[in-house]
């Protein structure tokens, strides 16, 4: 049996599609993909058979899509199945991924400050004295403030797209922050069904708060110890696990 | 009314989800999507079993013992496919499935014949 080049990626990208929404281990993921792609390999050529053909068309592989479950139906069904054996993961372990997320996030930021830094401690720049910095500023030639003013103006949009990024895209994303990859813990919908950009919006409101965080955590502790979700996390519906071992 | 029986209907379904692939497997080692392309016709679409109800089935019947999995190579040009067969313990919970269905059938027969 042949397949055309276009069968061959339409195919590919059914089984993309199904592996962008299950979140679970590496080498689950693929015995499900190896799975998926013999069974549209199968149905692709079935159809092609059908009409007394030996190759498999862009259409065969259309059709044989649409014989077998949606990727999104199957991969929410698969992440469902998983949903009872679940783990959730309790204060500890997630203060803990919380401390590790903080500290790269500390990290980058300061990273990505240090052209500013370094701008203020190679010119001498005061900073405690508003007086003397407006005195350094205008005594600064042009080119000198124009360059500065430009930095800042690079690096201010850097710097909120990585706090605000880290955990809503991040997480959005792939289901965990690099905190949470270390600590093998995965977020999840209360079904068991991978989130998406809007979960993890929801969820991470608090983190960008020192006091709603605190506030949101002794929500968790209180009222949801068995459920194990903060207040944001009942907000978006999401659980955070144990990633199966 | 009709979405009520379709919602009956895919309860129905699900319960017997395990049995219909046990009794398949039970008879001889098959891929997935052989099962489910079985399952369809020898029940000519009564027990429509799709790939998403049936593979994460099969896959948690794997992890529980009941059915075990081996790679398999076909004909040049396709992928390897995936055959389950039946392990003993799946084949005893078999047993155990048919013959509380046959005493459920019975039950449900008389309630239905039910003259007080």
């Amino acid at each position: 049996m042949d397949f055309s080049d276009e069968a061959k990626r339409e195919i590919e990208k059914n089984l993309g599609e199904t592996a962008r929404n299950i979140s679970v281990d590496e080498k689950e993921r693929t015995e499900i993909m190896n799975e998926l792609r013999s069974t549209y390999y199968e149905s692709a050529m079935k159809e092609a058979r059908s009409r007394g053909s030996e190759t498999v068309t862009l259409t065969d592989a259309r059709t044989a899509k649409a014989s077998v479950s949606s990727p999104r139906e199957t991969a929410d069904c698969f992440m469902k199945s998983y949903a009872t054996g679940l783990k959730r993961a309790g204060f500890w372990w997630r203060l803990a991924a919380f401390l590790i997320d903080s500290t790269i996030l500390c990290m980058l930021i300061f990273l990505i400050m240090s052209p500013i830094l370094g701008f203020m401690f190679f010119t001498g720049m005061p900073i405690n004295d508003d007086a003397a910095h407006e005195a350094w500023f205008n005594s600064q030639s042009p080119t000198i403030e124009v360059l500065f003013i430009a930095t800042v103006f690079t690096v201010l949009p850097s710097f909120l797209i990585i706090i605000l990024g880290y955990y809503f895209v991040i997480e959005g994303h792939f289901g965990q922050t690099p905190g949470k990859y270390l600590l093998r813990l995965r977020v999840l919908r209360t079904d068991g069904t991978k989130i998406g950009y809007k979960e993890a919006i929801l969820r991470n409101l608090s983190k960008y708060n020192n006091y709603l965080i605190i506030f949101d955590v002794l929500i968790m502790l209180i009222f949801f110890p068995k459920e194990k979700q903060r207040g944001f996390d009942r907000i978006a519906n999401t659980i955070v696990v144990h990633s199966k071992a | 009314m009709q979405a009520d029986l379709e919602k009956w209907q895919k309860e129905l379904r699900k319960g017997s989800t395990r049995m219909a692939l046990l009794s398949l497997l039970d008879y001889r080692d098959m891929y997935g999507y052989e099962l489910t392309g079985e399952i369809n016709r020898v029940t000519a679409g009564v027990i429509a079993l799709k790939e998403n109800n049936a593979y994460p089935a099969l896959h948690q019947m794997e992890d529980e013992g009941l059915i075990s999995s081996y790679w398999n190579e076909t004909e040049p040009g396709m992928p390897p496919r995936k055959y389950y067969s039946i392990a003993p313990k799946g084949r005893a919970f078999l047993q155990d499935m048919k013959a509380e269905w046959l005493k459920h059938n019975e039950a449900v027969a008389s309630i239905w014949n039910y003259r007080g």
